[in-house]
């Protein structure tokens, strides 16, 4: 254990056994506008979906809130509106983003609502994992294990040239597994000397970051937004879940984070130039 | 592998069938041991030296020097430092272990005396405690606590590799490369190759490194070449055997995984700093 860490393994399985019940369950990243109605302001607040499930969903605004003041939320679905009881879970401030991240869970179900629910998460999970089946870095995953991705990952939109996480840093949202949806990433990797190498470029169907999660290391590489990207993100809190829920899983995205790191390694340093036939050793 | 089990195939059929198969064959734990051994069978007059490498209640792997024919193995003797134990046996599996010049073959111990079991309880029972407490106090598992560390040391099995040779190369990922090392004895020399002739030294690892491991926990091939510096010894924690507790302990399964890929992140720094001063 490096003294950089963030989580020393018996801390990581207490956390474990004390993952948040919140995240059970399957969801969705899904982006749909919402109106919450709050006790604390007359007119609603616009919001909108970053994760979706059947109990309920991480919502993204641009202003903090009372969460207990929330009472209401109306969700634009396709296929109209939903009206649902919502209470305030959790919140916290994005800061790459600049938006306020809450958790919303909905009150006492109404068959109807959970009947519609379950039908648009299956179904864009299933959308989802048909997109990233057979594509870039999730060629070797199988259909259970994508869905098992999609209906773990939630929503994030990076603007162009903005910052994903940075090199050795273990700022918050930068310990993320990321799948590129949409747009292009880069990946840069600084020397120890300082001198920054282009370690990758990827476009949607890649696979990205996770080695704090899964090494217990700081990020070995800063990442990028080329232009307008939308990622698939499996937090930590989803990650220790799926690690005690359903182990098979948290294996598999642990066997590719670490799998396609080095690939990349090993491709940065063929690129390596050749020094003619000697051996050095290093200390 | 152990003595008495055939090679797993996770995937040769439905999941919960190959998590039993995988479960029955690891039913008994099998613990890495280094003590001689002499092989009888009817293909030869005297008996074959051999060397145990793992021991279990149900059986023994050895390493011999040469093949022989498995059908006509009938019997095995430990020789425990105290005494010599002999049993009926039946030869299960042989493989080639080039790491160490020899060949590896799995004996099954055919109705033992309880008296025998009990004195082979106590062997698995003492070399397991021995190896776990290695592992715990002296090894980079050590942080796994002491339950895992015995756990672990209940699936290993000893490697012996002479100075000089090689553990595994360059992109390896073939069997008996690819498992998860730990320097019991000895020293191990990581290597890089940019190019043909064009090699560094990357580090010498002392009793307790963890390294390799790549292979079985990622898919993909270590990044650098192992040769033992001095004659070493090593606990293998085989394909096989991460397979077991993938299914069967699958939290200890990921901290294992958690351990090598930290371990591989700072060799690719290592290199990548070495990378960045021929640039």
């Amino acid at each position: 254990m490096t003294a950089t860490t963030q989580a020393s393994p018996d801390r990581l399985i207490s956390k474990r056994a004390t993952a948040r019940p919140g995240v059970r369950g399957p969801r969705i990243a899904a982006q749909y506008p919402v109106e919450l109605y709050s006790e604390g302001f007359d007119g609603p607040l616009s919001a909108r979906s970053r994760d979706l499930g059947l109990r309920g969903m991480c919502v993204e605004s641009r202003s903090m809130f009372a969460l207990r003041s929330l009472k209401q939320a109306v969700l634009q679905l396709p296929g109209g509106r939903m009206l649902v009881e919502a209470q305030g879970v959790w919140q916290r401030f994005a800061k790459q983003e600049g938006a306020f991240l809450t958790g919303v869970s909905f009150g006492a179900e109404r068959q109807r609502d959970t009947a519609r629910l379950w039908d648009l998460v299956v179904d864009h999970g299933s959308k989802l994992a048909r997109f990233l089946y057979g594509r870039g870095d999730c060629k070797g995953f199988g259909i259970e294990e994508l869905l098992g991705i999609c209906h773990a990952s939630r929503l994030r939109h990076v603007a162009p040239g903005e910052w994903i996480y940075h090199q050795s840093s273990l700022e918050a949202g930068a310990t993320s597994i990321f799948v590129v949806w949409k747009g292009s990433v880069a990946l840069r990797v600084e020397a120890a000397d300082g001198r920054p190498a282009a370690f990758d470029r990827l476009e949607p169907g890649r696979l990205f970051g996770g080695m704090p999660l899964v090494a217990d290391v700081p990020p070995p590489e800063s990442a990028v937004a080329k232009d307008a990207v939308a990622l698939l993100e499996i937090t930590p809190a989803v990650f220790e879940t799926l690690s005690m829920t359903k182990p098979w899983l948290a294996q598999c995205l642990s066997e590719a984070v670490t799998r396609v790191y080095g690939g990349r390694a090993s491709a940065l340093l063929a690129r390596t130039p050749y020094a003619g036939a000697h051996t050095t050793v290093t200390r | 592998m152990s003595a008495v089990e055939a090679p797993i195939e996770p995937h040769s059929t439905g999941l919960i069938e190959a998590a039993a198969v995988v479960i029955e064959a690891r039913a008994a734990p099998r613990v890495a041991v280094d003590f001689p051994v002499e092989i009888y069978s009817t293909g030869f007059e005297g008996p074959l030296p051999g060397h145990a490498r793992d021991l279990s209640v149900g059986g023994v792997c050895v390493a011999t020097r040469s093949m022989f024919a498995l059908r006509s193995v009938h019997r095995v003797a430990l020789e425990l430092p105290d005494r010599s134990l002999p049993f009926k046996a039946e030869g299960r599996w042989q493989a080639d272990s080039s790491s160490e010049e020899s060949f590896l073959s799995g004996i099954a111990f055919q109705a033992p005396e309880e008296s025998n079991v009990s004195r082979l309880w106590d062997l698995v029972h003492a070399a397991g405690k021995t190896l776990g407490l290695f592992l715990y106090s002296t090894s980079e598992l050590s942080e796994l606590g002491a339950d895992d560390a015995t756990s672990i040391a209940q699936i290993s099995r000893l490697r012996r590799v002479p100075s000089g040779r090689s553990i595994y190369p360059q992109d390896a990922c073939r069997p008996g490369d690819d498992s998860i090392f730990v320097v019991r004895s000895g020293r191990v020399n990581l290597r890089y190759r940019f190019g043909p002739g064009d090699e560094v030294s990357l580090l010498e690892l002392d009793p307790g490194s963890v390294f390799g491991g790549l292979p079985i926990t990622a898919g993909t091939p270590n990044l650098e070449s192992a040769l033992a510096a001095t004659d070493t010894t090593l606990v293998d924690i085989s394909r096989s055997s991460f397979t077991y507790l993938r299914v069967a302990k699958p939290l200890l399964a990921q901290r294992l995984v958690q351990i090598v890929a930290r371990t591989h992140v700072r060799r690719v720094r290592q290199l990548l700093a070495v990378a960045a001063r021929r640039r």
